[in-house]
């Protein structure tokens, strides 16, 4: 473009230029005014808390008394020494190997089962969901009462042909899985529904051309649907590992974290070094260290989730 | 069908709420209090004759504040479960909008005077007539920081030793003269808790020791009983590693491993089981003799027999965990013309000492725990040396809470999930002494 | 006898053990929300006896009623419908809007925005919750609507799901518009929002299902007891109770509280099914 040649009169060449190089295109202002609300609530309710929480991660902070002195990174010392913390970060990977590989397995092996787009298999898909829909307190009542040894319908089911209660949620070994069956019972709908999704996707001509071929299902599974569903089953492992790994009510509600600290997550300890033991400095340190662990998480997942594109 | 429910549901809770706006002239002030919620089973009752048990007199009571206060104050119960009680209370604190009134633990006034977070009671004792005189030295002692007092005393409680006599009278561990047999020794017990279980299958002791804190309050009895000590007296360090230590979790592991013991419950079931007649001797607290003794009296029930003792010296010297309740007036809470209601309601609470006893809790005011009416009371001639026994780590000591999280899931851990007695100690102690020196 | 045949007989009796092995496995899935209905239509008294049975067998409704007259439970459920209904509405103004802007408007750094708030799909909810409340409590707004519904309004979630929708539209349904020179707004109120009604509904209905399912942050701001919302007053319940007694009525709270987002999902379902397929692209 042409700059402005000083011969022409003052006015007209302000004029000019402004014509001739907007400052902002409409494109630009619409882009930002459109993105504003959202980004605005984001920036005040998401990234702020999220640097306010680091901030107070260096501080000895306490929960009503407010800031008691910088530590710096004294915080983060006092918790890789602390083992209830170390407890409670083996038991969160502990509750996320046990739920995720059994959520994901059972979910394709119903999505597999219930494949063919019949109305029956609508009905089950819509059974099998149901779960999903309840709250965290809903499902932590049930399942206490359900898993009761004195009480629940699992001791009188078992009573029948003669087995023993168990107490599942006083005994070690059995608490941890007491949780992860809630757990995979209320939150298997949505890996369901992202395998059923994913399977609908494969065209038909493949499965036509193995029948054929004569292939066995096995094969057909094997050779065909798997590498399809390659990456649903990517996304659905991550999406699962991030969210079981924030886990909070099973644990809090069911066991307390117990027996012995034996079931206590991440977030529950996050909330007890806060609400418990007044220290929000402490409480906010375990916090960033969670951040990171679902940080390197969900990079892993949109590095393996672009891989497929 | 489910439409036209919900809309009933909806036009229903709308006449619901707009009958619960309150009288347009009477002051509100919030209670905040554990105790459990019953005030559907107890609504409109004003007579305590029909109260049993803390929620139970607790809510009577305040029914009759607020019908003897109609048009002037009306107390508005906020029943919190006893497990987050305190993470509850401190939210409240954080959102700057604490309750009027709430009940604390003597165990937890400390981290909140020191951060000067309660009203300074004093005065408005004086202004409504509360003679601290009259409180137990050590009730008033526990409640003051400072030189000031920062809460209304309200009970003492402790661990105590419940029998089920008709149990033990199967086992032939009731004298001649109808009184239970009380061990007055380590061997003693022993011996009992054997020729108990050789008689009857059962266990001897019931204990709350899953989930619920009374293990740790046992193991402290019986540490303090030996003469021993939990906390340093400079508040700096913990002593958990300790001789008297070991011994106290040695004991308590043996009498689970020989089956003298049954401590895998919570402490509903732990309670369940004793009225069930699982076992001879319960755990529990002084807050449930108004409870059991009622329970006793039904011919149906398993409880065949109840008495109830302080709890028996093992060791050497006379020592009991205890604890004691109060009333708080949180700074920021009561605002106004809601202070003097407030201050109202701590002296109804003060009159009501006597009543509050009926739960099984030790009176705090000399005047009442002397007095007759309280020790006709069933059962409280036997427990009476509590006050003298009770004991309880230095009232300053910080974050009591954390401490006795921190105590009972080392605890725990060696019979629920089989970790070594002696690296549980060891990490009690470094969890404590972390605690102590502001680092946990 | 042809092979076909033969192939044809062992599918089906292979069709006849799977359809079985489905039906008991959906009866077992089901089961714990059947039995937990069936005690909520149980008086308590009979419930403190045995708790065993699947039929509501005697039948009462009293501890329904005695929900509705308990004007707290019903105040919670108030309120964890002015939560949801309030999250979704307004969730689905900022998606849609943000979404929008980020498929469909070249403006300048929008890569970076987008990079940007993608990003913040990394954050968990729980390594914010402590910060959050302190800002609410300077601000003297815990115990209030706003504390409960706005932190969650910034969830990058929907923005994701709204731009992979709109990115799926055909460029040409717009191309007209802007060649008549159309404004945006014009542009995306008359055009792109009526065909978003698919993925705005999927969107409302995991808003809501979010919404009236958080639990830790409505503990921790909403402490008083008339602004829980049904999912933490419920829990608070559980706890007081002594769970030997009112146990029909615990069931029903829990009945109670699951209620509208069960009828929510049985009317919306297929939109679920839709909206999932969209958000993992294709």
């Amino acid at each position: 473009m042409a700059t402005n040649s000083t011969s022409a009169p003052a006015a007209k060449g302000v004029a000019d230029t402004e014509r001739r190089r907007p400052r902002l295109s409409p494109d630009t202002v619409s882009g930002y005014g459109f993105l504003a609300p959202f980004l605005i609530v984001y920036l005040v309710f998401l990234v702020y808390p999220l640097f306010r929480g680091f901030y107070l991660s260096l501080h000895q902070w306490d929960l009503l008394a407010g800031p008691l002195g910088w530590t710096g990174l004294q915080n983060y010392q006092d918790l890789l020494t602390d083992p209830t913390f170390w407890t409670a970060l083996g038991n969160t990977f502990y509750f996320v190997v046990l739920t995720v590989p059994l959520t994901t397995v059972l979910a394709l092996v119903l999505a597999l089962a219930l494949s063919k787009p019949t109305r029956t298999n609508a009905v089950f898909r819509a059974i099998f969901f149901s779960s999903s829909i309840v709250s965290v307190t809903v499902v932590t009542l049930i399942w206490q009462m359900v898993l009761s040894p004195s009480r629940g319908i699992l001791a009188q089911a078992l009573g029948t042909v003669g087995i023993p209660p168990l107490d599942w949620l006083n005994d070690q070994h059995l608490a941890m899985l007491a949780l992860v069956i809630a757990t995979v019972w209320w939150s298997l709908g949505l890996p369901l529904m992202l395998f059923s999704a994913g399977l609908q996707q494969i065209p038909g001509d493949i499965y036509e051309a193995a029948r054929l071929d004569n292939a066995s299902g096995w094969r057909t599974f094997r050779y065909i649907t798997w590498p399809a569903l390659h990456r649903t089953t990517v996304l659905v492992v991550l999406i699962e590992i991030i969210l079981h790994f924030q886990v909070f009510g099973q644990p809090f509600l069911m066991t307390k974290g117990g027996p012995a600290g034996s079931t206590r997550s991440l977030v529950q300890y996050i909330y007890e070094s806060g609400f418990r033991d007044w220290h929000l400095g402490y409480a906010s340190t375990g916090a960033m260290v969670l951040f990171v662990v679902m940080l390197i998480a969900s990079l892993a997942q949109l590095h393996f989730s672009r891989k497929e594109d | 069908m489910t439409m036209r429910r919900l809309l009933a549901a909806s036009l229903a809770a709308t006449l619901g709420l707009a009958t619960t706006v309150p009288a347009l002239a009477a002051t509100d002030i919030t209670l905040f209090r554990f105790f459990g919620s019953c005030n559907d089973q107890y609504a409109g009752v004003t007579d305590l004759d029909k109260a049993v048990g803390e929620c139970g007199i607790i809510q009577v009571l305040t029914n009759k504040f607020n019908a003897e206060h109609k048009g002037d104050i009306a107390v508005k119960t906020q029943a919190v479960d006893w497990g987050t009680y305190y993470n509850r209370l401190n939210a409240t604190f954080v959102n700057r909008n604490p309750p009027a009134v709430a009940v604390m633990h003597r165990s937890h006034l400390g981290d909140y005077a020191a951060r000067h977070l309660l009203t300074p009671l004093d005065d408005l004792f004086k202004q409504v007539g509360i003679d601290k005189s009259d409180f137990v030295p050590a009730a008033l002692k526990g409640v003051t920081f400072d030189g000031k007092i920062y809460a209304l005393p309200f009970d003492l409680h402790a661990i105590l030793w419940h029998m089920n006599t008709g149990l033990l009278g199967k086992a032939g561990l009731v004298g001649d003269d109808g009184q239970p047999t009380i061990p007055k020794s380590v061997d003693e017990l022993m011996a009992q808790a054997k020729k108990f279980k050789d008689a009857t299958g059962k266990p001897y002791l019931l204990l709350a020791g899953s989930v619920d804190p009374m293990v740790t309050r046992l193991f402290e009895t019986l540490v303090w009983q030996q003469g021993g000590h939990l906390i340093d007296s400079d508040l700096k360090h913990a002593n958990i590693d300790s001789p008297e230590a070991h011994k106290a979790l040695a004991l308590i592991n043996e009498l689970i491993d020989k089956g003298y013991m049954a401590a895998k419950y919570n402490y509903t079931e732990s309670q369940q089981a004793f009225l069930d007649g699982e076992g001879a001797v319960l755990i529990n607290g002084t807050w449930v003799i108004n409870d059991y003794d009622q329970q006793a009296s039904n011919k149906a029930s398993a409880l065949s027999g109840y008495a109830v003792s302080t709890f028996p010296t093992l060791y050497s010297e006379p020592a009991v965990w205890a604890d004691g309740h109060c009333w708080v007036m949180p700074r920021g809470g009561a605002r106004g013309d809601q202070r003097q209601a407030a201050a109202k309601l701590l002296k109804y609470f003060y009159d009501n000492d006597l009543a509050w006893s009926h739960t099984g809790h030790l009176p705090v005011r000399a005047s009442v725990l002397n007095g007759d009416a309280f020790r006709s009371l069933p059962h409280r001639d036997a427990i009476l040396s509590t006050t003298n026994e009770a004991r309880g780590v230095p009232g300053a000591t910080r974050s009591q809470a954390g401490i006795q999280d921190a105590l009972n899931e080392q605890l725990q851990a060696t019979y629920l999930t089989g970790k070594d007695q002696d690296a549980a100690l060891k990490a009690a102690q470094k969890r404590v002494d972390g605690i102590l020196s502001g680092r946990h | 006898m042809s092979d076909a045949t033969t192939g044809r007989r062992r599918a089906d009796t292979g069709r006849i053990v799977t359809l079985t092995v489905l039906v008991i496995a959906a009866f077992l899935w089901l089961v714990p929300m059947i039995w937990v209905l069936a005690m909520s239509l149980k008086p308590n008294e009979v419930l403190m006896r045995t708790t065993a049975g699947l039929l509501p067998v005697p039948f009462t409704l009293d501890n329904f009623i005695q929900i509705l007259n308990t004007a707290k439970v019903t105040r919670w459920f108030l309120n964890s419908i002015g939560v949801a209904v309030l999250m979704t509405g307004i969730t689905l103004v900022l998606s849609s809007l943000g979404g929008y802007a980020l498929a469909r408007i070249p403006f300048r750094g929008a890569r970076i925005m987008l990079i940007f708030i993608i990003a913040g799909l990394t954050v968990p909810e729980q390594a914010v919750f402590i910060p959050l409340d302190t800002m609410f409590a300077s601000w003297h707004m815990n115990n209030t609507i706003i504390a409960l519904v706005t932190p969650r309004l910034a969830v990058p979630f929907g923005v994701f799901l709204m731009m992979q929708f709109f990115k799926a539209v055909p460029k040409e349904l717009e191309e007209a518009a802007i060649l008549d020179n159309a404004s945006r707004l014009k542009i995306f109120f008359k055009i792109m929002l009526p065909l978003a009604r698919p993925a705005l509904t999927t969107l409302g209905i995991f808003t809501f299902l979010y919404a009236w399912n958080d639990y830790l942050w409505p503990l921790v701001s909403a402490t008083q007891e008339n602004h829980y919302t049904i999912t933490t007053g419920l829990a608070s319940l559980q706890g007081n109770f002594a769970q030997s007694e009112g146990l029909g009525f615990l069931m029903a709270t829990a009945v109670f509280a699951s209620a509208p987002v069960l009828i929510v999902y049985l009317i919306f379902q297929r939109y679920i099914v839709q909206g999932i397929a969209m958000s993992s692209g294709k």
